[in-house]
């Protein structure tokens, strides 16, 4: 295997596969960065042009993109809390804070570093580990993944701060969300209302688009001059490399954070974004000063953007050894594969070993040249978007929401839903009601119920199948475990808050 | 020189001639084929495949654009292709028996007749398959199993495909009885049986040659063996008389003149003439198998019976 | 218009919108058949109760809380702001993506508050060009033309 491996490389380097990576990259940037848009509409653009291409330039690009959009995502979540995918809500937490205080610049760069490292993690993973993680995901059948999706639920109850009531009926909301369309198990149309167009379910983008972008755009336009504003335009300052030194610190979160986004990628179907979620929720507790993050903690960015680019070419496991990819992006870099003739199994290794392992070569490149593209060309560029005078910047994003509502299906249903989504976010969010948990309700909801029913169906309604097989009860073990340790920590923590005030 | 008397003339002739020549120039300008599922699917590689001849075959200089309409199982886009102009410029994709399925499973605003049939280019058998160290290896062993009133879990794509008619008439043929368990993809429902979560699946030959190394094949749903699984018998070989493929075809919209019509049926027989094409099909592993558009139009309405009854006696939902 | 800056009154709205809305969604789907239905109309029970929860909670803590936090927009400008992004998207479905998209950009601005001509115009003629190449041209994938374009 390492002999292919070596046997990919020069073809790699050469200027037109670098070249094709290096574009990719920057297309990714630009795709993640602009609300709306997203990897998986750009690929699937890209896709009838790949035709005509050579493979190895073909997925090149592809695997850029894929690097460069997971960290595009997090620059509107930086600078405007609007996040371009699922992906990079997490990033908002911390992030959007951060520009707040004028440290926008900062959060970039530790974005960008922590995506860089999330992606070479993911890259090696996916180099050296293929094969044998193609295997685990054939552990993983419906109970497990069930498990795995209760597991990524209960982080929403860690996720919602402030009056607890309203963070979980923001939770059904977006359970319930995600129940309508066709039901995947039995066939029957839920709250369609006759319309073709719900029966595929709602898009997670269209309902990310409203919900996000709509109360910050109808606030730009409506307050021209906003308070918090001052600070928002200082970026700061600092030379990268010193703030790189100062990242150093991090590198449990990034280790933690390339182990979830790996291990969450490869679940088969998993969707990939509620990955971050976790990781940014175990980053915050076992941090000493847990209280900080939410407000502007530098480390709560780098959970979130190392984990959803470590689940890039992870993903990418499933979809080449078995045909089943974990993420919509990498569904559609799986008809790449297609389209070139390279068909997913065991024999693809064998049979195409240039294309594919070059691919996992790219991977790499990508995550490098992220770093050097992204840092220099994207973010400075972006920073500038803070100096538009705001009614512009609200009316230029509100044109992008509808590009990025339409072009999922191609229906201008889509956009006036994205609206509808819109109103009710700006309400919700006035009367505080957070956001998150609506997005993983959507994320997981569906995911958990039809998991549920199809191991109820395997096993004949027997329950003891949920905690049958060695995975199932490791993830028990584990879910225990959160709940507990949560519980003892915040015990302590109060208890220990009685102290210092008696 | 020319003066005005002799400008009209050379006008009017033009425009005399102008009907004639919109006849005998089609294609003319762009040719839209209107896929119903996303792009790098199995349709949609067809489609684009069948497109660059569709090009070369039609003698004009006119491209073919391939658009994604995915959504609902492709109902919207055979709406969008039956409310087309029937001028020969949108064709759309018609699969045998999915887009049936979703004839009589949903509300749709089209019927049979709504679309001229034009040829079907592939056609994809369905194989029923195991564990590769599963006791069961053979469509006796299924049956012995079935006798003794075993209950077994049958993954497939989903319900009203060719998949979910497949395991229907296995179940009547050996006398079993399966829990159907819908997983979503051909890809998902091999997954799932060589993780062992399901006893046994139905899906197409091309999602499943690929991984011999892991899964059994207990027989091909076709006339003659499959040429990626030359070791596997068919059904009919074993004595169980069950066919079903999934067949991938195109349409136009109803009222296109029968000139254009017969244009394009003429190109989809060069086609298969053409090596190249064969070659470039067999690349993308796609099965390509031709029927003219009466023997493609005679298989449509033959499952459309077949689906239409299954719906009335047992339907799926 | 103060209702919305005093909190209690939007929280208890919404509480109320959510009730109805829940039950009215888990009345409709009592059509579906149960095996269907049981997961979303749980899920809608829970979302109808903890409404209620939310209801009886913002009733108790009276007026004290919840309000003068957010910024105090009048109602007014919020609703018209809304109404003009509706605007946009009708005309996008009926006069085309590109048209509406090069009109909306410099009215919107003006509307609230930037009314540099010369440059928003200037600045949104480049911005629908460079989406039509990207989209139109480049991409084959059309953004929703109209009766203009």
């Amino acid at each position: 295997m390492f002999e292919a491996l070596w046997h990919s490389l020069p073809d790699i380097l050469s200027v037109s596969s670098l070249l094709a990576v290096a574009v990719g990259v920057v297309a990714g940037i630009f795709l993640g960065a602009l609300p709306g848009l997203s990897a998986t509409l750009g690929i699937s653009v890209l896709l009838p042009f790949t035709f005509g291409m050579s493979p190895q330039v073909a997925l090149g690009m592809m695997a850029g993109i894929y690097n460069g959009s997971m960290y595009g995502g997090a620059i509107p979540a930086i600078l405007l809390r609007i996040p371009g995918t699922p992906a990079a809500v997490a990033t908002t937490f911390d992030g959007y804070p951060m520009a707040q205080q004028g440290h926008a610049n900062k959060a970039l760069r530790v974005a960008l570093v922590s995506s860089a490292i999330g992606g070479l993690a993911s890259g090696l993973a996916l180099m050296l580990l293929a094969p044998p993680l193609g295997s685990v995901t054939l552990m993983f059948g419906p109970t497990e993944i069930f498990w795995v999706s209760v597991f990524g639920i209960l982080s929403i109850a860690l996720l919602i701060k402030g009056n607890a009531v309203k963070g979980l009926i923001s939770a059904g909301i977006g359970i319930f969300v995600a129940t309508v369309g066709i039901d995947p198990v039995s066939a029957n149309e839920r709250f369609t209302f006759g319309s073709l167009y719900l029966d595929d379910g709602i898009s997670v983008i269209v309902l990310l688009i409203g919900l996000y972008a709509m109360p910050p755009v109808i606030d730009t336009l409506v307050n021209p001059q906003s308070g918090e504003e001052s600070h928002a335009k200082e970026v700061g300052d600092e030379g990268f490399f010193k703030s790189l030194v100062s990242m150093l610190g991090y590198w449990k979160t990034w280790l933690r954070a390339s182990l979830i986004g790996i291990a969450v990628g490869i679940l088969p179907g998993a969707g990939g974004s509620f990955g971050t979620f976790i990781s940014y929720n175990e980053a915050k507790r076992s941090a000493r000063n847990s209280e900080e993050w939410g407000k502007g903690e530098p480390e709560g960015v780098a959970a979130a953007e190392t984990c959803n680019n470590a689940d890039t070419a992870a993903s990418m496991i499933p979809a080449l050894t078995l045909g089943i990819p974990g993420t919509s992006v990498a569904a559609v870099m799986l008809g790449g594969f297609l389209i070139h003739g390279l068909q997913p199994g065991p024999n693809l290794f064998r049979e195409h070993p240039d294309e594919v392992f070059g691919f996992m070569w790219q991977f790499l490149i990508a995550s490098v040249m992220l770093l050097f593209l992204g840092g220099s060309v994207a973010t400075r560029l972006f920073s500038k978007v803070l100096y538009l005078p705001r009614p512009l910047l609200g009316s230029i994003i509100l044109s992008l929401m509808v590009v990025g509502a339409y072009s999922i299906h191609e229906t201008l249903f889509d956009v006036f839903l994205m609206f509808g989504f819109g109103v009710f976010g700006y309400v919700l969010e006035k009367l505080k009601f957070p956001m998150a948990p609506i997005v993983l309700g959507v994320i997981l909801g569906g995911f958990m119920e039809y998991n549920f029913r199809i191991s109820m169906l395997m096993s004949g309604n027997d329950p003891a199948v949920l905690w049958s097989s060695a995975p199932s009860i490791v993830l028990i073990a584990m879910i225990v475990m959160l709940i507990v340790l949560t519980c003892f920590k915040q015990r302590l923590s109060s208890l220990i808050g009685k102290r210092l005030t008696n | 020189m020319l003066n005005d008397w002799n400008k009209m003339t050379l006008i009017a002739g033009l425009v005399a001639l102008m009907p004639l020549a919109a006849q005998a120039d089609f294609p003319d300008k762009d040719i839209t084929v209107v896929v119903g599922y996303g792009p790098g699917g199995g349709t949609d590689i067809t489609a684009r495949v069948v497109g660059r001849y569709l090009e070369k075959y039609l003698d004009g200089d006119a491209s073919v654009v391939v658009k994604n309409v995915k959504g609902a199982g492709g109902v919207i886009a055979l709406t969008q292709v039956s409310r087309a102009d029937p001028d020969g410029y949108t064709v759309g994709t018609f699969n045998v028996p999915a887009s049936i399925g979703r004839m009589v499973d949903r509300k749709v605003s089209y019927d049979l007749d709504s679309f001229e049939f034009l040829s079907s280019v592939t056609s994809d058998p369905n194989t029923l398959i195991t564990q590769r160290d599963d006791d069961i290896a053979s469509l006796d062993d299924l049956k012995q199993a079935c006798a003794g009133g075993g209950r077994l879990t049958l993954g497939l794509a989903g319900y009203g495909g060719e998949d979910h008619f497949a395991a229907n008439q296995v179940e009547s043929a050996l006398g079993c009885h399966f829990t159907y368990v819908p997983l979503g993809g051909d890809g998902s429902a091999r997954t799932a049986l060589m993780g062992g979560h399901v006893d046994l699946a139905v899906v197409n030959v091309s999602a499943a040659y690929n991984y011999q190394d892991s899964v059994n094949f207990l027989g091909v749903m076709d006339e003659s063996r499959s040429e990626y699984l030359h070791d596997v018998p068919t059904f009919k070989e074993q004595g169980y008389d069950i066919d079903m493929a999934s067949t991938r075809g195109y349409v136009l919209p109803k009222g296109t003149p029968t000139a254009i019509v017969d244009q394009y049926n003429e190109a989809f027989a060069q086609m298969f003439e053409d090596p190249e094409f064969l070659e470039d099909m067999s690349r993308e592993a796609v099965p390509a198998a031709y029927l003219d558009a009466d023997a493609w139009k005679a298989l449509v309405e033959q499952q459309h019976q077949a689906v239409l009854e299954l719906w009335n006696s047992d339907p799926w939902k | 218009m103060k209702a919305i800056s005093k909190g209690l009154m939007p929280t208890a709205g919404i509480c109320i919108a959510l009730i109805v809305t829940s039950t009215s969604f888990i009345v409709m789907g009592t059509g579906i058949p149960l095996e269907s239905a049981m997961f979303p109309l749980t899920v809608l029970g829970v979302v109808g109760v903890l409404s209620v929860v939310l209801l009886a909670q913002s009733c108790l803590q009276g007026r004290q809380c919840e309000a003068g936090e957010g910024h105090p927009e009048s109602l007014g400008k919020v609703l018209l702001g809304l109404l003009c992004v509706l605007i946009y998207l009708v005309a996008v479905a009926k006069l085309g993506f590109y048209v509406s998209t090069f009109l909306m950009i410099p009215l919107m601005s003006a509307a609230f508050g930037y009314r540099r001509w010369e440059r928003s115009l200037f600045g949104s003629a480049l911005f629908t060009v460079m989406l039509y190449l990207l989209f139109d041209m480049a991409m084959g994938r059309s953004l929703p033309h109209g009766w203009l374009m």
